[in-house]
This record gives structure tokens, sequence and C-alpha cells, in this order.
């Protein structure tokens, strides 16, 4: 007999994780499956060897938005600490220092009190200043969460900011920060997506755990352990079983076993659903490729200030796939050297941290390139990012101990989104139902964007579904009766 | 129902209540006050009293019901009837 759950999550990445934590509190019988054989999805970890040394790769962490004191439980990162049951110290958050959004025009700093930002807009834009106020009041007032506003159809974001701001300028620096952080479509995004990003960034504010991704990652799997939950690691689905009602009853994973389940959780987005027939009418989604170079901190804070950097070289912001493999307009620059960290010593000086460079990527090409020019392309993006770096910071590219790059390619290998996209794609999946029964989608395609936006995901849709619906189908699968 | 009856639910709300929200001081609670508003719950906590009630007592609250959840009191007079506490 095949072994029987209520319950099959597919990806261990932060929606997984946090939808099989909470399934398992309900007391259900849960099975994740991840092809990996690491969590982490998108955000995971790795290690290679640089010089003699072992250093360890966060592989997507830039920052951690969505920051909150041990008090905020009812933000966002807050709701997620308390559903999940963890404790707020298990993180050990460090703030940042100081970011930065710069156009050639301008640049505007910020940090995670939101006041100091909004009076550098105020300096630069005089004539904006009670309109700032104003966008300040209408925040404070919505909610982004409530159903009405998280399910209302698109409205452009671009549209809904020049009924507060007339100065077009104003608007891009505003807007930059939460495309790069989250836009799944190009050179605009949703209203209400914009306000949740905009808040997780310059109202909350961005932190970094003290050991990086694998201080997330650790107190959640240790939940699952507690719970009892069954991990099937290394191994994909390769098809969905469907039982005589139509309804999806099961898996089929690549290692030969078949895991028969009463509800399915799906992260790894509506597109990599081998029941998506249209597969060559799916859209090219956003997605990046990114160098990472290790330094020591000490260097690193020696030449970089900041904590991120938004970086726009022309005029105007231009968040769009591009038709080269890599875009050339607007970079993403993070600093793992620049935290607050609580209990630093000063021992930790010969520490390693990561400079790291973000640009959008046409997915399209890097998926589909063969070997030679795809490590051709690489070693050109390796040189553009280390050009930038000898312009920006002279002298820094000595202090460069070891690299490392990832691209689309690498994002679809180890997460199974189509084209590796990074933001899900364009059209959202709100109330996680999918066109299978008891499939539901989590993650990127579903929820709000990030870490946090993840684990919220997962936690939501496995409250509504796992817990308030009552699904009690118990048929076998046409094909094993 | 005995009043020992209800001590019992009562403190079986709480000790709910305070693995949710672990870093809440409950000896000041008003019974006959709003949980929501004094232990600043929201509705994704409250599911979770639910569910703590449904996995450790056995006990079903339907939707409908959840606001007879709405305080300490409520919760007892509710609950008490509902829970085989032999």
């Amino acid at each position: 007999m095949d072994p029987r759950y209520d319950a099959i999550v597919v990806g261990a990445g932060f929606s997984g994780l946090s939808c099989a934590v909470r399934l398992g509190m309900m007391g259900k019988k849960v099975i994740l499956i991840e092809k990996h054989k690491i969590f982490g999805g998108l955000n995971s970890y790795y290690t290679r060897k640089v010089d003699d040394r072992k250093v360890l790769f966060d592989s997507g962490l830039h920052a951690l938005t969505n920051f909150c004191g041990p008090k905020d439980r009812h933000l966002p990162l807050g709701k997620v600490i308390r559903q999940l049951r963890l404790s707020y110290n298990d993180f050990k958050l460090c703030p940042q220092k100081e970011s930065k959004i710069s156009f050639p025009w301008g640049s505007f700093r910020f940090n995670n009190d939101s006041q100091f930002f909004f009076q550098n807009l105020k300096n630069f834009f005089p004539n904006e200043m009670n309109n700032i106020d104003q966008f300040c009041e209408f925040l404070k007032s919505y909610d982004e969460f409530s159903q009405e506003n998280f399910k209302a159809p698109f409205i452009d974001a671009r549209d809904e900011l020049r009924k507060f701001f007339t100065e077009s300028r104003l608007i891009d620096v505003l807007l930059v920060a939460p495309l790069c952080y989250g836009s799944a479509r190009e050179m605009t995004l949703d209203w209400n997506l914009f306000i949740c990003l905009f808040r997780s960034i310059f109202i909350e504010g961005l932190s970094r755990p003290k050991a990086g991704i694998q201080g997330i990652l650790r107190p959640l799997t240790e939940k699952l352990v507690d719970l009892n939950i069954t991990i099937e690691t290394g191994a994909a689905v390769t098809k969905y079983l469907f039982n005589s009602a139509g309804a999806v009853c099961g898996a089929q994973l690549s290692n030969q076993k078949t895991i028969l389940g009463e509800q399915v959780y799906c992260s790894s987005g509506i597109a990599s659903l081998s029941l998506v027939e249209d597969q060559k009418n799916l859209e090219d989604p956003i997605t990046f490729v990114e160098v990472c170079l290790v330094i020591s901190k000490k260097d690193l804070q020696s030449y970089i200030p900041w904590t991120l950097h938004f970086e726009t070289l022309g005029d105007q912001v231009q968040y769009k796939i591009p038709t080269d493999p890599f875009d050339q307009n607007l970079l993403i620059w993070s600093c793992s050297a620049n935290y607050l960290d609580p209990d630093e010593n000063k021992g930790d000086e010969e520490e390693v941290s990561f400079l790291k460079l973000s640009l959008l990527a046409n997915g399209n090409f890097w998926i589909k390139t063969e070997a030679e020019t795809y490590q051709q392309q690489k070693n050109e993006l390796l040189s553009y990012a280390m050009k930038l770096i000898d312009e920006r910071f002279p002298g820094l590219k000595e202090k460069i101990i070891g690299h490392d790059a990832f691209t689309p390619r690498t994002i679809k290998k180890y997460t199974g989104h189509h084209g590796g996209a990074v933001y899900g794609g364009r059209e959202k999946w709100k109330d996680g139902i999918s066109p299978w029964k008891n499939l539901y989608i989590i993650g990127a395609d579903q929820g709000p964007p990030g870490i946090v936006g993840s684990m919220l995901s997962g936690i939501t849709m496995a409250n509504q579904y796992g817990f308030i619906s009552t699904t009690t189908s118990s048929e076998l699968p046409n094909e094993l009766s | 129902m005995s009043l020992e009856t209800q001590e019992k639910v009562k403190s079986i709300v709480l000790n709910i209540i305070s693995d949710i929200a672990p870093d809440e001081d409950l000896s000041h609670l008003d019974a006959t006050k709003g949980l929501r508003d004094q232990l600043a719950l929201d509705s994704m906590d409250f599911l979770d009293i639910v569910m703590e009630l449904r996995r450790r007592h056995k006990v079903e609250v339907p939707a409908e019901d959840y606001p007879h959840l709405a305080t300490l009191a409520g919760c007892v007079e509710y609950l008490t009837p509902k829970m085989n506490l032999q």
C-alpha cells in the first residue's frame, strides 16, 4: 500500500516550509517534497571552497524586508513568528545601517527610520512637501492585507502615484526599490503590491539574520522535525494523480515513489505544473543574474558605506526584461557587511562578507543557450561586474577573495520556476485555488513577495484550506484503484 | 456546571493562549472584556485557539460560533458543556 497523507506540500522554500509547519500543528499527517537536497528554494545556501577555506554562500538573500521589533506582533514578520511559534530571538536580526537609491541626477539615503527617508525626499523635492505628507497619511490608513485590497484587480501603481505627486522623478524614486524587490511585471506593479513592498522596505525596514538565510531556515526545520513531518528530499514531482471526480489525490515522484494525499499545496509555480497545457504561450518572467563577491568584512566596510544601493544609470527607471543576456541600466547592489550587529566582537573582523550585484536578465537566453555560450556570457557578466566595481571603488578589486554567479538557469534548476522566475508570474492566484480541485497554490504565484511574504502565503493557505475547509474526499486515484 | 469544572476550562483556555502568545502577561486578564483587544490577538491567533481546542481536547468549534470565544468568560460558558472533563 502506498503511503497516504492528509497533505502533500511541494517545495521546501519558505512558503512550503511554513505551510507544512502550520498543517503539522493542526495535527495533520504531512509530507514535504523537495527536489533539491537543501531547503530554502529561491533563498537557500551552499558551500564552496574559496582559497583554502569553505565559504557559506546565501543563494538569494540580500536583505530581509519587514523588519520588526520583538513586541511588534501585529506586523507581518511578528505574525509569522507567532503563527509558526518561533521565538523572535531565534532569528538574531541585525538591522541595516543605511541604504541608497541613486540616479544620475540625485541620490537618496534611507534607513529603518522612515522619517529620515521622507525628509531626504522633501529636501530634494520641496514642491512636493505637502504631497509627501499626504502620502504618509494615506499609508497609515491603508491596509494592504484586507480582503478587499488584497484581492482587488490590478491597478497600475504609477497611475495611482501620479494622483499624489506631480514630479515624475519622485515617482521613480519611490518605485525603484519595490519594483526590484517584488514586481513580476515590467516598468510598473500592482498598487496594493506596491504599498505592501513600500511598507516592507521603507516603513518596517531591512535587516539580516546574523547567520544569513540559515538563521531562519534552521528554526523552521527544527519545527518540521518536532511535528513529525515526513520529508522527502532529492525527489521531484513528475506527475499529479487524479481521482475519478477529477480532483488531485496524489503525486508521482522522480524516485518512482507514489504519494497519496487529500490535498496538495504547490509552491513551484502555476506554470511548472505539467497540467498547464499551453506551455508555449507562457510569458517570459522577470528574472535576474547575480554576481556574488567574497570579501573580508573589514575590507568591505572600509570601501562601501551602504547596505543596499539601487543604482539607476539612466535618467529614468528601466525595469524591463533585457534583449541582451543581462541588463546594464539598473544595478541592485547588496553589501552584507553593513548591518548593525548588537553583539559583534572584534574577533569577527576576519569574517567574510558578500558584495552582490543583481541585474535583470533575459531568462530565455540563459536557459536555452548551449553550454559554451553560457559559460562565455557568465564570464562577460563577471567582467562587467569587475569593471563597475573598479570604477566605483578603486582598489576593492584586489581585495576580492572569491566569487560566484547565478543565472536564471540556476534558478530554474533549483526551484522549478518557469523561466527562472523570481517573483512568480504576472497573474496571481490570490485565493490559492488552482483550476484543479484539492490543489492549492502557495508562494510567489499566490501571495505577497519576499521571504516574509512567502511565509505568510504558506501560513494563510494552510489556515484557509487545511483548517477551515472540510474536504473529505477519500477516493483512490483512477489508475490505482 | 460546577465551579471546579469552570476553573478547569478556564485554565485550559489560558494554557492555549499562553502557548500562542508566550510573551503575554495573562495574570491581569479581565474575563469579561474582549481577548482580542487585551492581548492584541488577531483572527489568525483566534484560529489557533480553535485549532488547539480541536487538537488537544477534540472540541469542534464551528465558524459561526467563534463570537462565543470573544471573552474568557464567554469561552468558559461555551466550552464547559462541550468538554469531557471526567
